[in-house]
């Protein structure tokens, strides 16, 4: 780990786990190892955090799971995206693109422009 | 959709706590165990691994209660447990618990009257036959808008009138005594007994009885389209002076002291000792215009039988008798039947005499009296005044209102260039008219009234 992590931005970490399940079924620690894996170790997250959030996603019906075996033959519960979800994640990586171009857009005016 | 799959997951998580707090448990434990198996891979000792890994994972209790949260079942353990601590807290101080106990229960019970007689002087539905064209018909003075009528003028209007059908006069309520029925439950005392939920011995076997009697014209009853449920009810020919005196039971009376028996039609009850036939019953919690049901229906002519003035002053036009209520002919606007009225009451003041004339205007107000014609207007323009006169609190009341039909209620009376509202009803009428005045007086008045109603209702089960 060369690079410093960055801690997580509040509200993005539900866009993350529904971006890191779209690639396909994973269980908890799966979603875990997969946004570190994506993010190539920059991004911290706290690992008590993301069952909540695996909870409430499932709760709001952007995620289904169920009971499957893991890598190393044990029991383990299997997240994927729903159809809803999908549309989910859609309007929210819109959402997040529009914002960073915004405050980007801001971020980088001169005096000239004003 | 995604509303839907919230309230399933919710509902599952309700009904499989155990099942789900297991498998949060196994899938918490399974995380923490995949990474230590990661550390251990990467050289760092089992045991060691292991503690690191809880290490890092954080507080297990703490997502797990996050984890309840996000299925909102921590907010029904929370309910649960303040639940819990209410009660022991109540426990604690039985002076409060019993304080508190008690308020609510007054609180309720009043409530409860309150709306049992709203719903029965207001709500509750009347067939009425052809609801529509159905008015009241008052004497107005300058500063009186709804006088009532003498017995004789309302004679003089019901044979004159070309515009209206079936007019009809409510003449009144009186108190009659007979002594003739067992006595299972006398109309006063025993009612608050009843109340209570339980029966003094009875004092009064043997002795008289005091009835409620509701006097009204022979025609009343056709007017309303009233159907009788053993029996008849009254005809024109039984509202005549010098016709033998008969009367009409309520149902609930019927039910009540005579175990609807049929054959109590053509006998003879003894009413302040004057025998009167029984003709007819009316049917079980028939209201007419009224807020409560009477004992017995009686003709007005049959008035000074009952020591209710005497045959003179029904003839007297100065003596006001009762309410008159009539149906608009068809094609008939209220106008036309205003304008006929306004006609007729000159002709009455020109051929009844001066004296007279002058003699019936003395107990009343100054001015000339005249017949004013009210009928329903606009439904939901009433409801709206009244929901606006009672206050928020009565809103449901008002929504009620909408869907009881065709019921036959609050209107609005246009007499002589102003519109008030008012019912048909004599005694809702001074109900709204409290009901304007005085907020408070309302709650205070209708209070009494429930209270008093509830006392009744409970009686007559």
């Amino acid at each position: 780990m060369d690079k410093k992590q960055m801690e997580l931005l509040q509200g993005t970490l539900d866009m993350l786990i529904l971006k890191a399940v779209s690639l396909g079924p994973l269980h908890g620690y799966g979603v875990l190892l997969r946004i570190q894996q994506i993010s190539k170790d920059r991004l911290e997250i706290q690992q008590g955090s993301l069952y909540p959030a695996l909870y409430r996603l499932e709760h709001q019906g952007w995620i289904a799971s169920e009971w499957g075996e893991s890598e190393n033959k044990r029991k383990a519960k299997y997240y994927r995206l729903t159809a809803a979800g999908k549309r989910k994640l859609q309007t929210e990586a819109e959402k997040w693109n529009r914002m960073a171009e915004l405050i980007e857009g801001i971020l980088g005016t001169t005096a000239e422009e004003v | 959709m995604t509303q839907w799959r919230r309230v399933r997951s919710w509902v599952r998580s309700m009904m499989q706590r155990s099942r789900m707090e297991r498998e949060m448990d196994a899938e918490l434990r399974f995380h923490i165990e995949a990474f230590a198996e990661d550390l251990a891979r990467s050289g760092v000792p089992r045991e060691e691994a292991l503690r690191r890994a809880r290490i890092e994972f954080g507080g297990v209790e703490r997502a797990k209660e996050e984890c309840r949260e996000a299925r909102g079942i921590s907010f029904v353990d929370g309910l649960l447990q303040d639940l819990r601590f209410g009660l022991r807290m109540l426990r604690k101080n039985p002076g409060f618990t019993a304080t508190a106990v008690l308020a609510l229960a007054l609180g309720i019970g009043a409530n409860t009257t309150v709306f049992t007689v709203f719903d029965a002087v207001a709500l509750r539905p009347r067939a009425v036959k052809d609801p529509d064209r159905l008015v009241g018909v008052y004497r107005t003075a300058e500063r009186e808008d709804r006088g009532a009528f003498s017995y004789a003028d309302y004679i003089y209007y019901r044979d004159h009138t070309k515009a209206l059908s079936d007019l009809a006069m409510w003449g009144g309520i009186t108190n009659v005594t007979t002594s003739e029925l067992s006595v299972d439950s006398s109309e006063n005392m025993p009612r608050v007994v009843g109340a209570l939920g339980f029966h003094l011995p009875q004092l009064l076997k043997g002795g008289t009885q005091r009835l409620t009697c509701v006097f009204v014209s022979g025609d009343y009853f056709q007017l309303l389209g009233a159907q009788p449920a053993a029996g008849r009810l009254f005809l024109p020919e039984d509202d005549q002076s010098g016709a033998p005196p008969v009367v009409v039971l309520s149902g609930n009376f019927w039910q009540s002291q005579l175990h609807s028996d049929p054959s109590v039609v053509g006998s003879v009850i003894h009413l302040d000792r004057v025998a009167f036939t029984i003709v007819g019953v009316t049917p079980v919690d028939y209201l007419g215009t009224l807020s409560r049901v009477p004992a017995l229906w009686a003709p007005i002519a049959a008035r000074p039988l009952l020591g209710d003035g005497t045959r003179e002053s029904l003839e007297n036009r100065s003596v006001p008798a009762g309410i008159v209520y009539g149906h608009l002919k068809a094609g008939i606007a209220l106008p036309d039947a205003q304008a006929e009225l306004k006609v007729l009451a000159e002709q009455l003041r020109a051929g009844s005499g001066d004296a007279q004339a002058r003699n019936r205007r003395a107990p009343f107000a100054r001015s000339r009296p005249q017949p004013a014609v009210t009928t329903v207007v606009n439904r939901k323009h009433s409801d709206r005044s009244f929901g606006w006169g009672c206050g928020p609190s009565l809103r449901v009341v008002d929504a009620t209102s909408h869907c009881r039909g065709n019921c036959f209620r609050n209107s609005f009376v246009l007499g002589r260039h102003r519109v008030a509202g008012y019912s048909r009803h004599p005694h809702f009428r001074l109900y709204r008219a409290h009901l304007l005045a005085d907020g408070s007086g309302v709650w205070f008045d209708s209070g009494a009234a429930g209270i008093a109603r509830g006392c009744q209702l409970r009686a007559e089960r």
